[in-house]
């Protein structure tokens, strides 16, 4: 009884702050709390898009998250369904995919995933997939990212990309190999260099099968440097088992190979492979070309501080690099 | 030497409830409802260095809800199968695990194994129910950041202390 | 481990205030829609106050989350009956809440806060952080001005003037971080207020020698309590940021060390010794020299754990190995002797091998993970990361688990 009394004073009315400090010209608002619904989140969100507040925008995106697994399914779905808007149709797909996240519909991914496949306006394809980034889409979404980073928009391709490399950053810190393997898959079956250097050159390849070693050992023979030289950082990381063919891969290449930023990450390579033990490789290969001995020194010198974490590795060479 | 143990009193003011700093950290929630029943040490003084929120002796009831917020992928071992409330030995708890760079490990203790007790990833779901698996006198979750073994305790503190009563919207910590 | 007659002799948790947004929530919907909600509810007044924090069934009730579908499932019957309760939290719209975006001013802030503050609703809390943020932008006479509302405020406004200040432009300025440092250090406030205070400088870029000194002063005098913790845990994250951005670490770790050899705090004494952990510069000489004592000399088998981790990122690994080889035959603790272990690995690599299979003829327990230790290098593995992740077991000694 006592809580029943304490809901019916609860004030309708806002509560005059007893620190008031300054007498506003315009009217207190009269905030008060009510059930969300999808029409109404979506057009507090509309309008929200022309507030000069960024903290404003930030707490109607999490609202309408945070709101969606208690949101009606059907009408979150059919919003989405009729949305064409791409940026609204990003917060309907975050939303849908919201309620996949904390388990409350496992289906909804489905849904956002078909859109990014099907739909006709590529800036919708890129808006859905966004909704998809730093989730479990990779283990939910089958051969999507395959396909998409196929897609015919350059847009689509990019934003397929960054999924695929910030999933196994954020979500998977690379200690799960099938989302590696998805993601050197998508790599080796897109047809834009740029693309599959870009998910090659920012993925941890810790725990990819022995199979997707093989797949970025044989773009080491591309035609496109830049490929090439996101292979040679890939194959850097690989397992232990994978360890030994792709040193020899590497090694066998660096004579023949003739770009400069390609070589540079032969050394790279190199070093990872082997820390401490790679030295000897090092200074065999800074005799074969003296433009890249300053890069070589370095990493013999960084090697030879017997760090054994790589990312101390990369981070001291960067500041010896700095260094005045 | 000796252990401190502050007022409950002071540490409702001390609760900077900080918005993670960076874009990778993530902020960590209640798993259930509850209360904190130990933090950096027991009252005893015996170092802890975690967070146990304890669920009023209420065993199999609230589900264990992975407590970070965002979606992150949860490897989830099960030591002990059937209802255990009040321990099955240490060692031997039911574990959530996730894995961050740089050999980072947050972990969640102590659940009983339901049929949602698998590896996934997930946003705050649920990887079976509140309980005493493993090392434990009564049903709680034990909340952990640690580096290559070695406890964060840097990462709660100030947020909460013994006795703050605890839901699934409160912020637990954050972790950067 | 949580004996759960500690938990019971906490007593009734502080702040009994779960609901409050709901209340909200269940007070709109019953002047729009009729008192059917607040009917349904005329059980909560039996809630057991002793209750899992006196919370239990009026949140259980307020559909404050449960088990999901698979609760039952699996478990070979449950221990305890009752029905489960919903899964999700119902989120609050708030009505009007577009009109206070555009027009709250920071004069105005305060008294328009006030009501979503009580609410208790933890996303709108954190908008009016993030909105006062914005308020106070650049200018540090707004960064003063809420600063003195912080001498008075309430928990939950407290809690969201601190945060709006830690996450402004402002509070980079001078005048603004020297303001919230004095009072931080004003004894007159609670201590906890002094924690709130002090935390909302860990975004600073750097600390000036005169601002680490007054940190570290506070921090290891043995009556700073949690504002002490709170300062020392400060000290770490600038640290980091700093180190970081100008690889700047020298006079942040002298100022951990301190406090970690002379706070008579273990808490305190932990954390600053455990919070270079998250920066992992790597130690000179003399930091190494210093480390090496707090292994021989602190009293605390976690403290010694912590030098231990600190240890292994050193310029002269050969030294750390013996320094090790000779902590570990005088460890009588099993738990630091495993962080000897483990990080002459991390300090040493392979290297390490023989001084760990010196330990493991000396306790014959490690011969198990020595033998894991040997394999994993023999695969080709460098990277002591990649071994830590590789460990069948990361606990064989129980010592995450712990023990009262």
């Amino acid at each position: 009884m006592k809580r029943l009394c304490l809901l019916l004073t609860l004030p309708l009315f806002p509560l005059l702050s007893t620190h008031a400090h300054a007498a506003s010209t315009d009217a207190q608002p009269a905030l008060r709390a009510s059930t969300c619904s999808v029409r109404g989140l979506m057009d507090d969100i509309r309008r929200g898009l022309g507030s000069g507040s960024p903290s404003y925008q930030r707490y109607l995106r999490t609202l309408l998250r945070e709101a969606a697994v208690t949101l009606p399914d059907a009408e979150l779905r059919d919003a989405f369904a009729r949305e064409t808007e791409p940026v609204m149709a990003e917060h309907l797909a975050a939303a849908l995919v919201a309620r996949a996240e904390r388990e409350a519909d496992t289906q909804a991914m489905n849904v956002v995933a078909q859109r990014a496949l099907h739909d006709a306006d590529p800036s919708v394809r890129a808006a859905t997939l966004r909704a998809m980034r730093r989730t479990s889409a990779l283990e939910r979404t089958g051969d999507l990212y395959e396909r998409m980073v196929r897609d015919e928009s350059p847009q689509v391709r990019q934003e397929a990309a960054t999924n695929l490399i910030e999933d196994n950053a954020h979500v998977y810190a690379g200690q799960y190999g099938p989302a590696a393997d998805t993601a050197v898959t998508a790599a080796v079956a897109s047809t834009d260099p740029a693309v599959t250097a870009r998910i090659l050159d920012n993925l941890s390849t810790e725990k990819i099968s022995a199979e997707s070693a093989d797949r970025i050992t044989s773009l080491l023979r591309s035609d496109d440097a830049s490929v090439r030289k996101a292979a040679v950082n890939a194959l850097g990381g690989v397992p232990a088992e994978q360890m030994q063919g792709a040193r020899e891969s590497l090694l066998a290449m660096y004579r023949e190979e003739t770009d400069d930023g390609v070589r540079k990450a032969l050394l790279q390579s190199v070093a990872q492979l082997g820390f401490e033990g790679a030295i000897p490789d090092l200074q065999r290969l800074r005799a074969m070309d003296p433009r890249l001995a300053r890069e070589a020194d370095a990493w013999i010198q960084v090697l030879g501080m017997g760090l054994q974490e790589w990312s101390l590795l990369l981070r001291e060479k960067q500041r010896l690099q700095q260094a005045p | 030497m000796r252990s401190s143990t502050w007022k409950n009193s002071l540490a409702a003011l001390a609760a900077l409830a900080l918005i993670p700093a960076s874009v990778t950290a993530h902020t960590v929630k209640g798993t259930h409802t509850g209360s904190v029943t130990a933090l950096t040490h027991y009252s005893s003084g015996t170092f802890h260095g975690a967070v146990d929120i304890g669920a009023g002796g209420r065993c199999n009831y609230w589900g264990a809800e992975t407590g970070v917020v965002g979606s992150v992928y949860w490897a989830v071992t099960i030591r002990t199968t059937g209802v255990v409330c009040n321990g099955s030995g240490s060692g031997n708890q039911n574990e959530a695990r996730h894995a961050w760079a740089s050999g980072w490990t947050f972990r969640q203790w102590h659940f009983i194994k339901t049929a949602d007790s698998r590896s996934r990833t997930c946003d705050r779901c649920q990887v079976g129910n509140i309980g005493g698996t493993g090392n434990s006198t009564g049903p709680h979750a034990h909340l952990q950041q640690d580096k290559l073994g070695t406890k964060d305790t840097s990462w709660y503190k100030g947020y909460v202390s013994v006795g703050t009563a605890v839901t699934r919207a409160k912020t637990i910590g954050v972790l950067d | 481990m949580t004996p759960e007659s500690l938990h019971r002799s906490a007593g009734p948790a502080p702040g009994r205030r779960v609901p409050k947004a709901l209340a909200w929530l269940a007070g709109a919907a019953l002047l729009v829609g009729g008192a059917a909600l607040l009917s349904s509810r005329g059980g909560d007044g039996a809630a057991s106050d002793a209750e899992a924090g006196g919370t239990a069934a009026a949140s259980r009730e307020a559909a404050s989350g449960g088990r999901g579908p698979g609760g039952r499932a699996g478990t070979g019957g449950t221990h305890d009956e009752a029905p489960p309760p919903p899964r999700f939290d119902e989120a609050v719209c708030w009505r009007e809440m577009e009109r206070f975006d555009a027009a709250v001013t920071l004069e105005n802030f305060r008294a328009w806060a006030a009501p979503l503050l009580a609410s208790g609703d933890s996303l709108v809390a954190d908008y009016l952080a993030g909105r006062l943020t914005e308020l106070i932008g650049q200018d540090p006479g707004r960064a003063s001005e809420v600063l003195s509302w912080a001498r008075t405020a309430g928990p939950d406004e407290f809690d969201v003037l601190l945060t709006a200040l830690r996450g402004s432009e402002a509070v980079h300025h001078a005048q603004v971080a020297t303001r919230l440092l004095a009072q931080g250090m004003d004894a007159t406030l609670d201590g906890g207020r002094r924690a709130g205070l002090l935390s909302a400088l860990d975004t600073q870029k750097r600390f000036e020698p005169a601002a680490l000194n007054t940190l570290t002063s506070f921090a290891k005098d043995p009556v700073s309590g949690e504002a002490g913790w709170a300062a020392t845990r400060t000290i770490a994250r600038v640290m980091k940021r700093d180190f970081e951005a100008k690889g700047n670490a020298a006079p942040y770790m002298d100022a951990l060390l301190t406090i970690g050899t002379e706070s008579p705090d273990e808490q305190i004494r932990y954390l600053a010794l455990s919070t270079p952990m998250h920066a992992t510069p790597v130690l000179d000489e003399r930091t190494r020299a210093q480390y090496a004592k707090v292994l021989t000399q602190e009293g605390s088998p976690d403290g010694r754990e912590a030098a231990a981790h600190n240890l292994s990122i050193s310029g002269d690994n050969q030294q750390v190995l013996e320094l090790f080889a000779q902590a570990f035959a005088r460890e009588q603790e099993t738990c630091v002797r495993w962080a000897l272990f483990r990080f002459a690995a991390r300090a040493s690599g392979r290297e390490a091998l023989p001084v760990m299979a010196n330990m493991a003829m000396a306790d014959p327990r490690f011969q198990p993970i020595y033998q894991v230790f040997e394999q994993l290098y023999a695969s080709g593995l460098h990277d002591f990361v990649r071994l830590w992740n590789s460990l069948p077991d990361q606990d064989p000694f129980g010592c995450l688990v712990g023990h009262d």
